[in-house]
């Protein structure tokens, strides 16, 4: 007996359920860290608010702000939490540090300096492309002036036009 | 009516207008082109006065050959010097820039007569000539003079009474007068030509044989000792069928009375059958005063019934012939009948000619195609077996085959339509002449040449056509071409200095220096086999046609030269030019305008033709313009597919930004993490 295809919605539900299995061990895992590394997550979580409010202001498929504020916060609060690694890992410490606006300058500063990169960098890649575009439309007109050039309008193929020439 | 004058000059062709400046020939002949000499000119030629440089006291007169009109060269090369007392000397003979006519022409010096013609008109009557006056004064000098002819292999062909002049102040020498300025017997009257010469149009009587002039002699001397013409109120016609009728002798001497040794000389000398005729060496056994029995020539066989045609009646094939060929359209008719097949099988009792006949109509009536033409061939063939003597009849022009070409040269300089010499050349009616002529007169090569020209002449091309026929029958001819120039071209080493000095003042790159003249002519003159040239230069590609040309123009400079000739290489460089417009190339377009300029100052015509039949080099032109083209075509596409593109490209062009900031900020955070390990473990 035949077996009946599964609807392709089942299909769709089956991989948003894994991705949340998937999702739920991740958050478990982090919550069951957190006992051990209180002081570790005091700062990430101080010092992380830019990343989260990045993650949480797109909206949409392309979300890649997260990762690029969250790039520099990280790097502005990795030497920080070095130290407190290599050094006293308290929840003292972990105080001190989140009222030390010398950290919490760092790390919005980088996640700002991220921002205005996720800012900068479609327009900055558009007019790149756009130029590129026109270097090798230009380029291939050049040559086909030069053939004009060499061989006399004969060489346009019957229905075209000469290449326009620089004035 | 046997009244034409020598002095008469010919209406058809132009005359030109006196000039002052004069003409000189070798650098030693001065010929006063203000002085003309109606008395001398001939039909053909002009007569004016000569000089000589270096003698300024002899007396001499030039004949300047009308254009177009082929002179008999090999005539003069043997005559030229020749000193006889029986001949007006000719002195020199060449080409001659002459100012009157724009062009160098023909010239031959010759003596100047102290005295006048012997007979300045044929109505004209003069003193008698005695017996014993005749022999010294008239044919005692002739036979030396012919008999030199004979030994040499030519002939004069112009024999008769107002060509023969007084060269001193008292009358005592008589000289035969210019036989070389034009075709031979083409000024004869047809009552100094035998039966068969005179059949022919004047213009067609070939250069003929000694006993041809043996004829005219004997016609000369008859009216000599007459003291004038006796048949002078008889048409050609006339005088034709009298001498069929009763022979020549009855009909010229006629009823006057002759002394019995001359007599037995005219009898000798206008014997109808050339065979019987007398020879130079009998008549120098005449003068010698040996006394020979007269001549009586044996008569065709007359027929046992006569046959009525036109209302006269006809006992030999001969006369019968002649009737026929007289009234052309009406002979045609009464042959397809038969009748004539009939006669000759019972009246004449010739049945293998009345066969051959009867195959001649069959093959006529049978004719699928062009039945009109295939009867007038028939007829032709028809009078040749009838009278094998005759010439070739075509529709009432009688013509010799050698004849031909000095006909058609005179048709043409005179601008007559030629159609009926095509024609005659065209339908191949000179096929079976010599067959019936039988081994007397069996000249394959002629009838080769002619199955030959019947080849070119059906051509139309550069090349070919009549103009071929024309240079291929006269060998002598000038080269008729205005490209040419004022030059004089006979030979085909001649041809290039004469387009390179016509070159050097006309050449331009609208006009060919080649035209269906020069085109024939070198067909006609290369000792090559240059036909499948000519049918190139004939290429509608008009580009390969002038290579074709340009190939033969090459050879030629480089075998017979001169090396140098800036006139026709300049002329040649500007037709170039045009060819190199078919290179695509702007490149190798400058190469040339660099280089052409160049070889024409040079004058060689071969290195521009190296230059230009270079096929490797026309084909990679092709190539790589075709090259070129893909290029082009494959560039305007890539623009097309690039513009196309553009709008996809910068829309998604965001979402790569931002990809690429995503990238950054992390590869920024590892970087700073790697920093910060490795300054905390070291």
């Amino acid at each position: 007996m035949a077996k009946k295809p599964q609807p392709k919605e089942d299909k769709k539900g089956a991989a948003a359920k894994s991705d949340g299995v998937n999702k739920m061990v991740v958050v478990a895992l982090l919550v069951a860290v957190v006992p051990f590394s209180l002081p570790t997550c005091m700062v990430l979580a101080a010092g992380m608010l830019p990343t989260l409010g990045a993650y949480f202001s797109e909206k949409g498929d392309d979300r890649y702000a997260f990762l690029c504020v969250g790039g520099l916060n990280i790097a502005a609060l990795v030497p920080y939490l070095f130290g407190m690694w290599f050094g006293v890992h308290t929840i003292d410490e972990a105080t001190h540090l989140l009222t030390d606006s010398a950290m919490l300058l760092w790390a919005y500063m980088s996640a700002s300096a991220g921002w205005i990169i996720y800012k900068a960098m479609p327009p900055i890649i558009s007019g790149w492309l756009k130029m590129n575009t026109h270097k090798r439309i230009n380029g291939l007109r050049s040559a086909q002036k030069k053939l004009v050039e060499d061989w006399g309008p004969g060489v346009i193929p019957a229905g075209l036009q000469a290449p326009p020439t620089k004035k | 009516m046997a009244d034409e004058e020598d002095t008469q000059v010919d209406a058809s062709i132009p005359m030109p207008a006196a000039s002052g400046q004069p003409g000189i020939l070798r650098d030693r002949y001065t010929i006063q082109s203000a002085h003309p000499i109606y008395d001398l000119s001939t039909g053909y030629a002009d007569a004016f006065v000569a000089e000589d440089r270096k003698e300024p006291n002899r007396r001499l007169f030039a004949l300047v050959c009308r254009q177009g009109i082929p002179s008999r060269i090999s005539v003069m090369r043997t005559i030229k010097g020749m000193s006889f007392l029986g001949l007006m000397q000719l002195v020199e003979w060449g080409p001659t820039a002459w100012p009157l006519a724009g062009r160098q022409c023909m010239t031959l010096i010759y003596e100047m007569p102290l005295g006048k013609r012997v007979m300045s008109d044929l109505k004209d009557e003069i003193p008698r000539f005695q017996e014993h006056e005749i022999s010294r004064r008239v044919v005692e000098p002739m036979v030396a003079v012919l008999k030199e002819f004979s030994a040499k292999g030519v002939t004069h062909r112009a024999i008769r009474p107002t060509n023969l002049f007084f060269m001193d102040d008292r009358g005592d020498r008589i000289a035969l007068g210019d036989c070389a300025a034009s075709p031979a017997g083409i000024d004869q009257p047809a009552v100094f030509e035998p039966i068969p010469s005179a059949m022919c149009n004047p213009l067609a009587r070939g250069t003929g044989s000694e006993a041809d002039d043996m004829y005219s002699l004997g016609a000369t001397l008859a009216v000599l000792m007459i003291g004038r013409l006796p048949t002078i109120q008889m048409d050609d016609e006339t005088i034709l069928r009298n001498k069929l009728e009763y022979g020549s002798y009855a009909t010229i001497v006629g009823d006057n009375r002759m002394p019995l040794a001359i007599v037995e000389l005219l009898r000798g000398l206008l014997c109808d059958d050339a065979n019987q005729r007398w020879t130079v060496d009998l008549l120098d056994l005449w003068v010698q005063g040996r006394r020979m029995t007269p001549v009586r020539p044996k008569q065709e066989k007359r027929a046992a019934r006569a046959f009525p045609f036109q209302g006269r009646e006809y006992l030999t094939g001969r006369e019968l012939a002649a009737a026929f060929a007289r009234q052309w359209e009406a002979a045609i008719a009464t042959v397809l009948e038969g009748k004539l097949e009939l006669w000759l099988r019972r009246a004449v009792e010739d049945k293998e000619k009345a066969e051959a006949v009867a195959d001649q109509v069959r093959m006529a009536v049978t004719a699928t195609t062009e039945k009109d033409a295939a009867e007038h061939v028939m007829l032709a063939r028809v009078l040749m077996m009838l009278d094998p003597l005759a010439p070739i009849r075509y529709k009432g022009f009688g013509a010799m085959p050698e004849g031909i070409g000095s006909a058609l040269a005179v048709m043409m300089a005179k601008q007559m339509d030629t159609k009926l010499l095509v024609e005659m050349i065209r339908r191949d009616v000179f096929k079976n002449y010599y067959e019936v002529q039988g081994a007397q007169r069996e000249d394959p090569l002629v009838e080769n040449n002619f199955r030959e020209i019947r080849n070119q002449i059906s051509q139309m091309g550069l090349g070919f056509g009549l103009e071929r026929a024309l240079y291929e029958l006269n060998d002598a001819l000038s080269c008729q071409s205005p490209l040419v120039g004022e030059s004089y071209v006979v030979d085909i080493k001649e041809l290039l200095p004469g387009l390179n000095a016509y070159g050097s003042s006309h050449g331009d790159a609208k006009q060919w220096p080649c035209d269906r003249h020069i085109a024939a002519f070198i067909g006609a003159r290369a000792r090559s086999d240059v036909d499948r040239n000519l049918a190139a230069v004939n290429d509608q590609d008009k580009s390969k046609a002038l290579m074709a040309l340009l190939n033969m123009l090459a050879v030629f400079q480089y075998r017979l030269g001169p090396e140098s000739m800036p006139g026709l290489a300049g002329w040649v460089a500007k037709l170039a030019s045009t060819m190199v417009e078919g290179y695509h190339s702007r490149e190798k377009r400058k190469e040339f305008e660099t280089i052409l300029p160049k070889m024409a100052k040079r004058g060689s015509v071969v290195e521009i033709y190296q230059l230009l039949d270079d096929p490797n080099s026309k084909e990679k032109d092709s190539n790589d313009f075709a090259w070129a083209q893909a290029q082009y075509m494959a560039a305007e596409e890539a623009i097309k597919r690039i513009e196309s593109q553009e709008e996809d490209v910068m829309s998604g062009s965001d979402r790569v930004g931002k990809q690429v900031a995503a990238v950054t900020g992390i590869m920024v955070g590892m970087l700073v993490v790697t920093i910060v390990v490795i300054l905390k473990v070291w």
